[in-house]
Formats: structure tokens, sequence, C-alpha cells
């Protein structure tokens, strides 16, 4: 095989690899519904998600499949001539774990790695809704805002399985992820007392 | 034989690509068995890496695809290097060939039946892991849980709903009634065995309790703001929390006031316990359970994910066995191909040709043996053309003796064909060693010749010794020759016949010089024995003649006459024994530069003037150099031959040519003396240069023999040849000297 033929057939799977790279990036679903208001002590962020899941969602979430829908929630500050300054970064993870013995669905909320907030449901419907809902983060304290400046909220969300379970894990090769992501959505903000 | 410098730049080349594809080969393997191993590893370990997980797993997989792409295609590319190497007939491809095909064949039908027996096992199984039967059970078996947890729940709902009736019934809810409210609590809490019982009005402070030992606790997070909301808008609430000893039903039920019959004034709290073995138990079900959907789920995905891992580990051992085979046959066909051009080039001569190949086994044996053999072969070809070159050496130096000597040298092989002739044979024979050479010995010589020759191969054929010599008279066109022939016949070590060596020595010169000679010596006794007793016959003779004559009257006149007689024999005698004591006593030959035409011209004009009736005609020749030669003596030749030519005459119109030549290949000055005499019979042309044989009436018989005595003298030679139709040629040659003559004529001109 000659230099020629070698440099040709890398460029050609250097291709092909950014292809299949940029193809497994597609984003899909949308974020609507996003507000940000403030309580006069908190900077609260209210999004519901929206097309993200998946047609057979249901019947994985029904096969006991533990289901997450994580939003990325940052504050920032707007600056002209410098980056703009994040103020505050959040993960609020929810997870749907059905169970097969009690028929209840259950939904936690984890804000930061950690459970605030635990739901159980009997209908898969306000289940789901719960799981896709994000209801009321405090991402900053108003105390903290000055009125001159310009804030924003930007907000993104993951939909993936968190885990099979047993001994499924083991046997699951070249299985394709369920994990989609939406792009980030930009909402302004201006605190006014 | 050096090989040329490109070629092997070319091999060195095409060795370094072939290394370099090999090492791709083996790490494009390696790489695709850990990129496997890793992306089940990584999806096993379900490692929460959000987007990353993805593309990383995405990217695994596609690496290993481009990779076995990839090996697919330097597979492929030596199959068709290989099948167009088979098709221009490169050697070593079609065993190679035939190497490939055996492993692919004994790997690739296994492989393929037991991937395609694998596939029908595997989905076979996958599908009986889904059977309705187990699906069914294991339903059933979720049911019954569900069930259990249910109606524990129900169970609980029922006693709070009872004890919220009894309540409101008896309206204990009153300050006033707290006793009653505390007696029924702990009476339906011993009767109905709950775990733990709460009475809790809105307009207390404090709540009635009542809990079992066993009873873990009430969690903190069961009363959200939704739970409050609901019950008291007056439904039921069951919460299943789990807890350390088990999972706990938690139910809620509202108690309305008596004289409201709608309104909520608080509720009956009841826990009851679902202890943890049983909890376990059903956990384990639960599991099982959810495991069952998600591979149900799965099922059509699970089946391609093993089928695809059959396939490129199927596909991993084809190529690996077509890898291996092209490697195994590269391995063994390269030192064959190595070995078949080794062959060609020692073929052609390049006996310096080693094989480098490094091998431990069989053919590392062969190479081995092959280089071994090949160094012998570039010894022995060395001895071979040294013994050739001393064979070469001997040859010339036979060749060189062969063409030197003086005797005429012919050999014959066993079937009697003419092998080898010398030049001095050529000369003595009269024959072209190419028209004879190769040919059979009878063509050699004239038929009258071959006789003798013939009889001396059959006394050497029968001979014991092998060895026949013998002098003999051969009869060569022109001139008689006098030659020792010695016939030898050669024989092998172990005794076969290979032919026979003839060797002819010319003895005609030999012979003349020594009758010469012989003559002289009786001429040098002739005049001394004869010559002495001649004076006092010729003086007593006369002292009779002058004493006697008067005195015998009558008689006088016959012993006149007698005496006489005597006198004048006696004469005749003394002029006969002068010559004789002439020819004795030839003077010694002083050889000067001189002209020959100029020496040649005096005895004819001579004779010219003394015969007028002969014409005599001097051809003189031009560009003849000055010889060494004793005038004197070479006038005397003249005189002698023109003598003879004159004798010769027996007609009026006799005519004497006589004619000066150089022949310049040979350095020979040649003089011929041409008469239309009666000429010389071919059988006497030997015997007319002996002393006393004279054909006239009144010679001597010397005057060839001194001819012949002077040309000797000055190296050269004196031949008789017919004048056709009539007389005689004589011809004597005589050499002319190396050295520039010009030159050494320049120098005695200078010193005279």
């Amino acid at each position: 095989m000659g230099m020629i033929e070698t440099r040709k057939f890398i460029r050609l799977a250097a291709v092909l690899l950014l292809s299949l790279f940029l193809l497994s990036c597609a984003k899909s679903g949308r974020i609507n519904d996003v507000m940000v208001m403030d309580d006069t002590r908190d900077v609260l962020v209210y999004a519901r998600l929206q097309s993200l899941l998946k047609e057979d969602t249901e019947k994985m979430i029904h096969a006991g499949v533990a289901v997450s829908c994580t939003f990325y929630v940052n504050f920032y500050q707007q600056r002209s001539s410098w980056f703009d300054h994040r103020l505050s970064s959040q993960v609020v993870r929810n997870t749907i774990k059905y169970d097969n013995i009690k028929k209840n669905i259950y939904v936690k909320m984890h804000l930061n790695g950690k459970v605030i907030d635990a739901a159980q449901f009997t209908d898969f419907d306000s289940a789901v809704s719960s799981l896709i809902d994000l209801n009321g983060i405090s991402v900053a304290h108003v105390g903290k805002l000055r009125k001159t400046e310009k804030y924003y909220v930007e907000i993104k969300a993951k939909v993936g399985k968190a885990e099979h379970s047993g001994f499924v894990r083991y046997i699951m090769l070249f299985l394709p992820f369920m994990e989609t992501e939406t792009p980030w959505y930009r909402k302004e903000f201006v605190w006014k007392e | 034989m050096k090989e040329p410098v490109g070629q092997n730049q070319m091999d060195i080349r095409e060795k370094r690509r072939r290394k370099r594809e090999r090492i791709l080969i083996i790490m494009t393997v390696i790489v695709i068995a850990f990129l496997t191993y890793a992306g089940n590893q990584f999806f096993q370990k379900q490692a929460d890496w959000g987007a990353a997980n993805n593309i990383f797993f995405v990217g695994l997989l596609n690496i290993n695809i481009i990779l076995i792409l990839f090996l697919i295609f330097l597979i492929v590319r030596n199959v068709v290097k290989l099948v167009f190497e088979r098709r221009r007939g490169i050697l070593g491809s079609k065993l190679r060939t035939k190497l490939v095909t055996a492993f692919v064949s004994l790997s690739l039908i296994p492989t393929v039946i037991l991937f395609f027996v694998s596939i029908n096992f595997l989905s076979n199984s996958i599908e009986n892991w889904f059977s309705v039967k187990i699906g069914d059970a294991l339903n059933q078996t979720l049911d019954l849980a569900h069930i259990h947890y249910q109606q524990t729940e129900e169970q609980a709902k029922y006693y709070a709903r009872q004890i919220a009736s009894d309540i409101t019934l008896n309206q204990l809810y009153d300050l006033e009634r707290t006793d009653f409210l505390v007696n029924l609590a702990q009476l339906k809490q011993k009767n109905f065995k709950l775990g733990y019982l709460r009475i809790t009005f809105d307009n207390r402070d404090k709540d009635v309790v009542f809990q079992d030992a066993a009873f873990p606790g009430v969690p903190a997070d069961i009363f959200t703001a939704k739970v409050r909301e609901d019950l008291y808008a007056g439904k039921d609430i069951a919460i299943v929390k789990p807890s350390n000893s088990g999972d706990l039903i938690n139910v809620l039920v509202p108690i309305y006031s008596h004289v409201s019959p709608y309104e909520v004034i608080g509720y009956v709290f009841v826990g009851a316990l679902i202890p943890k073995d049983i909890v376990d138990k059903m956990a384990v079900v639960s599991n099982t359970s959810e495991a069952y959907s998600q591979l149900r789920l799965f099922k059509t995905p699970i089946k391609l994910s093993y089928i695809i891992t059959l396939s490129i580990v199927t596909l991993l051992i084809i190529f690996s066995a077509t890898w291996f085979g092209l490697f195994l046959a590269k391995g063994i066909t390269e030192p064959i191909q190595d070995l078949a051009e080794a062959t060609h080039k020692i073929a052609e001569g390049n006996l310096d040709h080693q094989i480098n190949i490094v091998a431990e086994d069989e053919i590392g044996v062969l190479v081995d043996s092959f280089n071994q053999m090949t160094r012998d072969l570039k010894k022995s070809d060395e001895n071979l053309q040294l013994a050739n070159a001393d064979l070469v050496e001997r040859r010339k130096y036979m060749e060189a003796v062969l063409l030197h000597v003086s005797a005429g040298i012919l050999s014959l092989d066993k079937d009697g064909m003419v092998t080898t002739i010398n030049r001095a044979a050529e000369v003595m024979l009269n024959i072209q060693a190419g028209n004879v050479l190769h040919r059979p010995c009878a063509e050699l010589l004239a038929a009258e010749n071959m006789s003798v020759i013939n009889e001396l191969l059959e006394d050497a054929q029968i001979s014991g010794r092998g060895v026949v010599e013998k002098q003999v008279e051969l009869l060569i066109p022109e001139r008689p020759l006098t030659v020792l022939v010695t016939i030898t016949v050669i024989h092998e070590t172990t005794g076969e016949n290979l032919g026979m060596v003839m060797v002819f020595e010319d003895l005609t010169q030999l012979q003349k010089a020594e009758r010469a000679a012989a003559w002289r010596e009786v001429a040098r006794r002739m005049a001394h024995e004869i010559k002495n007793p001649l004076t006092p016959v010729q003086l007593s003779a006369q002292r009779l003649q002058k004493r006697y004559s008067d005195k015998l009257g009558d008689d006088s006149q016959v012993f006149r006459e007698c005496t006489d007689t005597i006198i004048n024999q006696v004469e005749v005698l003394k002029n006969l024994v002068n010559e004789f004591s002439r020819y004795a006593r030839m003077p010694v030959t002083n050889p000067v530069m001189n002209d020959l035409n100029e020496t040649v011209n005096d005895p004819v004009l001579l004779f010219q003037d003394a015969h007028k009736e002969i014409t005599f005609t001097f051809n003189r020749g031009d560009g003849i150099p000055p010889l060494h030669l004793d005038a004197e003596q070479i006038r005397r030749v003249m005189v002698n031959l023109l003598d003879n030519a004159v004798a010769a005459m027996s007609k009026a119109e006799g005519q004497i040519e006589v004619t000066t030549a150089y022949d310049a290949a040979s350095r020979k000055a040649r003089v011929s003396v041409t008469d239309n005499g009666c000429g010389v019979p071919p059988s006497h042309t030997m015997k007319i240069f002996e002393p006393y044989y004279s054909t006239k009436k009144s010679g001597t018989g010397l005057g060839l023999a001194i001819v012949n005595s002077i040309i000797a003298d000055h190296n050269g030679a004196v031949t008789v040849q017919a004048n056709l139709p009539a007389g005689t040629v004589v011809t004597f040659e005589l050499p002319v000297p190396e050295i520039s003559a010009e030159q050494e004529y320049g120098k005695q001109i200078a010193s005279v």
C-alpha cells in the first residue's frame, strides 16, 4: 500500500468517524414554558420538557427501567466587555421508577446530587408530568442581584435511562443508547424590586 | 556476478512494506479485540457520563467498524495480490494459493457452521426465555405480592375507617371524652393488632398514639403538602415506605365532625408492617420480573447484539485464518522462491549468491545446505578454473612446442581420425591442417605413400611394444622426402586404446649433408691416393717414350702411340683428381652484403657471349634487398647451373631464362634457371646433387654437388623441378636477414 493510498484511507476514515460522531450528537426535543421570576427572596426557574421521551419510554418504565430527566440550569450575569459571569449552576435530576409489586410509580427529585423531593403516583401520566417538570428551582438570591445589570438563564434537558436491572446489563451489547438531550435555551431576566 | 543495485533496493523496500503490513494487521486485530472488550465492559458498568457516554460508545463502535473494514481491506488486498501473482505465474504463488485456500477452508467451514448453529441456538434460547409460561408465572407471582400489599393496605384502611367512624359517631373528639377516646384507641390497637395507631385532631395539641413494640416508627416525610391537601379533601391516603424492618404501609383516613359530616377535623393514622423477609422475597420476584420485562422489551436488540458479536468474532477468525494462511504460505514459499531464484542465479554462473533466511525449521536446514552447496560449488569452480588455466597453459606450451618442433607430429584417435597436426608436419607432408583434421588417416597422403604408412600402422598395432620406427621415402609432389617415421600407440592406464602418435623427422637434408660429407671424404682420399702415383706414371711414360721410341724401329710407332695414350690418360686422370680435390677443398664461405641481381648478371652476360646460338633472358626481380652472400661462390653456382643448362640443350633454338625474385612473406630471395632442354627424370631428382652423378658424357658429376654445397653454406635450398612441356627449372633460395638490410648495407658503405 503506497503512501498516497494510506493517506486517502486515513482521511476517509476520519471523515466517516466525524460524521458518525456528529450523528450521535444529534439533538431532539425542546423545553417549553420557561419562566424566570422572583418571589422577593429567590430567583425561581420553571420549565417543562416536551417531545423528548420516546414512544417506547412508557414500556421501558413499566418494565422497570429507571429513566431520568436531568435539567442543567445556569444563571449568568451579562457583561458587555468580557465573558458573561456565571452566578450559579444547578443540576436537577428527576428519576422515575415503576414498582411492579405495588403498581406505583415513584419520582424522585435530586438537586445537585441530593434528594430534595419524592412523589408516588399510580397513574403514568401524572408521574411523567412530574418527571419532566422543573418546578421553581432557585438559582440565585435576589439580594445579590442589581437592578442595573442584565441576567439570563440557560437551560437544557437530557433524558436517559438510569440503569437496567439485574443481569440485563451483562447481556446487552451494542444496544443503542436512549439518551437524548435538548439544545441550550436562554431566557432573559431583569430584576425589578 | 553482482545483482543490480536497484533490484536490491526494491527487495529491501518490499520486505519493509510487508513487515509494516504484518504489524498493522496484528495491531488492528489487537485494537479490535481490546475495543470490543472495553466497549463491553464500559457498557456493562453503565457509567453515568451523560452525553459523553453516547459519544464514547458510538465512537468506540465506529472505530471498531473502521478497523474491521481496514482489516478486510488489508486481507482482500493480499488475496487480490495473490490472485494476480498466480495469473502472472510468479514463482511460489500457486503453492501460496493452495495453502491460503486450505487455511481459509479449514477455518471458514467450521466457523461458518458454528456461527449459524450459534445464531440458531441463541435465537431459540432467547425465544425460550420469553416463553408465555414463564411470563405468566412471573406475572402471577407479582400479582400475589401486589394482592398481599393491597390486602394489607385495605385492611389498614378498613381499621382506620372503623376507628374514625366510631370517633365521629361517639363524638370522641370532644375534650371531655378524651378518656373514652384513649380507651377506644388502646382497645382497637390491641384488637386489630395494629403496629401503629395515631389519632390526630386539629383542635388538640396532643395526639393519641399507640405503637407496637416491633413497629419501627413513622417516616417523617409522609406528610407532604399534597398528602395533607388530599386528606382534608376527604380522601383516604395510603403510603408505602420502606424501612429497615420491612415495608411500612401508612394509611391516613379523615375524621369527620358529627355535627358537620363533611368537615374533616382530624385523621386516623394506621401503620402496618410487612416484614423484611417477605419484602426481600418479593423484591427478588420483582427484580426478576423487571429483568424479564426488560429482556422481553429488548429481545430484538439483544438478539441483534449477539449476532453482531458473533459476526465480529467470526469475521476475526476468518480474517485471522486468512492472514495466518497468507503469512504461513509466505513463510514457506518465500524461501522456496529464494531458493529457485538462487538456483537460477547459480545456473547463470553467480556462485557468490547466498540466501539470507534465518529459520530454525527444515527450511533453515535446506537453506543452510543450499548455501553450503553453493560455497562448495564455488570452491570446485575455482579449482576447476585453476585446473583449466593450468591445462590451457599446458596446452599452449604443447602447441608452442609442437609448432616450433622441427619434427612433424600427427595424432590419430582410436578410429583412425586425425586429431592433431603440427605446422612442421603440414610443411613436410605438403598438406593443410584444415583439410585433414578430423578426417580419416587414409585421406592424409597419396595412395603410394599411404601404403607405406599403413604398413607401419599395422606393424605398430601388432607390435608388442606399441612403437615402430622406420626410415621411409615418401613422394611428395615434385619432391622426394626421406623421413624417419616413429609411430607410438597410446594406451590409457586401464589399457584402453586412445589412438596413436606419428612423428616424422625429415632426413632429406641430413642425408644430403651426410652424402656430401662422404663424397668429400672420398674425393679427398682419391685426390691424395690417386694423384701421387700419377706423376711418376706420367714421367715414366714420357721417359720411356723419350728413350725407347727411336730404338724400337717398326714398333716405335706403336710404342709412341701407347705411351702417348698413357700420358694423355694420366693427364685426364690428373684433371679428374684436381676436380675432386677442389670439391674436397671447398673454400670457406665469406658472406657480405651484396646485390643479388648484380651477382647473377655477370655469369649470364659471360654465357651470353660464349653461346650466341642460345637465347638468354634475365628477368631481374624488383625490390630484392641486399643479401648476405659470397658473390664469388654464387657466381660459381650460376656458372655450374648455366653450364648444365647449356649442356642440356640439344637443339639450336635453345632458351635459357634466369629469373630473380623476392618473397617478402617468407623473406627469401629466389633465383631460377629455366631451360627447355632434355630435362631430368623425376626418379633422378634425388641423385643429381650427389657427386659423380652426371647425365653428360664428359661431366665429372660434381657441378650440382658443388651448387648444393654452396647454397647449403648460405642457409638456402636448391630444388629441381620439371619445366613443362620440356626442360628443367633449378631454383635456389637464399634467406634475407631479419635486420634491416638497407641499414646494414649503409653501414658497410660507410665503413668502406
